[in-house]
């Protein structure tokens, strides 16, 4: 168990958001408040800011996935659901895509942009990643996309997952990590904290919410911390995959029996 | 040293989609599930690992169980050993250990997925474009594939007839048949001489030395 989740048992603790240290049940409430904020740009924002490179990253995901035709399929945090959608058109009709995330105005966004790519059949459900309401060993593969890093409890989440997982099924973690080189990492610091939250200002009208982003992915464990966090929490051979310089990178685990 | 990750992920990819074009291929995959082949490429000094799952294969940078089969080799002997099948035998320059049954079926159901461009062009072209392109594509592959074999014989040519730097077949058999040749006739006069020093009554009167 991590040091962060252990803190979070103890009466009155406190949790992380960004750079500042918050009661840990106030960071769902916040959390929530920058997505209902951007959910409406969430999209343009993240072309913009990433140069439209997440959408190789998340292509990376899906290639990785590997799901298969009547596959069932888990896209938590899934937010716009751009992998929901890939996923929807591989399981095909005898298999089933679930996006889910815990905000509604995400919610909301994916289901509009789903329905207008022509994807109405998919069931939406709003959850809590640390606690899916869904019968153990449901799924063949869940995805969490640039989500993890703002779960209050992650080694509850992954427990979470692994339980929602049948045995022999995948989780694929898309999230931002640490950049494998000095000089990449200064260039990277530099773009987070200052060209970020001005690309939010004068886009999305909303600097904090893209200094948070910045300040949460700082706060996200590495890649090696995260590989043992997903050990703990019960997935097997799980492998590290570092994207743009580990900028991004992606783990892939799996439940063993 | 072990392949980075994303190698072994761009390989893992690239062999599911190719192992996934023939249902019977992923029940055998179901059938090996849990057994390992390690593919060594010492040329390059890169090893990863080969795992079949009920949905394909993983590939992974190291072995997470011991492997059952440790395959070594450059990296032509690999794809010609896959792209043979079963059937004929391990190539030249590959090193197998372990069990080699288990090569042999993963070699076997390598070759039994037939690809067919047309069947994967169809739905994106139509069933007539995707004919016509894929035989364009077959077609000039064709065309590559035997200029590419001429241009090797002739430079072989060249380097035989014009340069003299080759050596022809016909002319290194002609000198091993000389060297035998050489060889017996120099066995002769050493057991004629043999004879010669024993004053012609000791050894023994074989057929050869009176040819």
């Amino acid at each position: 168990m991590s040091e962060d989740a252990k803190s979070q048992d103890k009466p009155g603790s406190t949790t992380h958001f960004g750079f500042q240290q918050v009661p840990v049940g106030e960071k769902r409430q916040r959390v929530a408040g920058v997505f209902d904020s951007v959910a409406s740009k969430y999209d343009v924002m993240n072309d913009l800011m990433s140069f439209g490179v997440h959408r190789l990253w998340k292509r990376f995901v899906i290639d990785l996935a590997g799901v298969r035709a009547g596959e069932k399929v888990l896209d938590v945090a899934g937010g716009t659901g751009d992998l929901s959608r890939e996923f929807s058109k591989q399981v095909g009709p005898r298999g089933l895509v679930v996006l889910s995330d815990i905000n509604a105005a995400m919610l909301g966004e994916g289901r509009r942009r789903l329905a207008d790519k022509g994807v109405v059949n998919l069931p939406i459900v709003q959850a809590n990643a640390e606690m899916l309401p869904f019968a153990e060993e449901s799924f063949d593969c869940i995805t969490i996309g640039f989500g993890l890093r703002n779960v209050t409890d992650k080694d509850k989440a992954l427990r979470s997952m692994c339980r929602a997982l049948k045995p022999g099924g995948r989780l694929l973690v898309l999230e931002f990590s640490k950049p494998t080189s000095q000089t990449l990492s200064k260039i990277y610091d530099q773009y987070s904290f200052k060209l970020l939250p001005l690309m939010g200002r004068l886009v999305a009208n909303d600097e904090a919410s893209y200094r948070y982003l910045a300040e949460s992915i700082r706060m996200h464990p590495d890649q090696q911390t995260l590989k043992s966090m997903m050990d703990a929490a019960g997935f097997g051979r799980t492998q590290v995959y570092n994207l743009t310089g580990g900028v991004v990178a992606v783990h892939r685990g799996f439940r063993i029996e | 040293m072990s392949a980075p990750s994303v190698l072994c992920a761009a390989a893992e990819i690239a062999l599911n989609r190719y192992l996934r074009l023939e249902s019977s291929v992923i029940e055998d995959c179901a059938r090996l599930s849990g057994r390992c082949i390690e593919i060594a490429l010492p040329s390059a000094s890169l090893t990863m690992a080969i795992e079949f799952i009920p949905s394909g294969a993983r590939v992974m940078p190291e072995s997470p169980v011991p492997a059952d089969v440790r395959v070594s080799g450059t990296p032509s002997s690999l794809l010609t050993a896959l792209r043979a099948g079963s059937g004929s035998g391990i190539p030249a320059g590959l090193d197998v250990q372990g069990d080699v049954e288990l090569l042999g079926e993963f070699r076997a159901m390598v070759a039994r997925v037939g690809f067919d461009p047309e069947e994967w062009l169809a739905p994106m072209l139509g069933g007539v474009a995707a004919h016509r392109v894929a035989d364009g594509l077959k077609r000039i592959f064709d065309w590559t594939r035997g200029n590419t074999r001429r241009m090797a014989d002739h430079g072989a040519e060249y380097l035989r007839e014009e340069t003299y730097d080759l050596a022809r077949g016909r002319d290194v058999g002609e000198w091993i048949e000389e060297v035998e040749d050489a060889r017996d006739a120099l066995d002769r006069l050493e057991a004629r001489l043999r004879r010669l020093e024993n004053g012609g009554n000791d050894a023994p009167a074989t057929g050869r030395e009176h040819a």
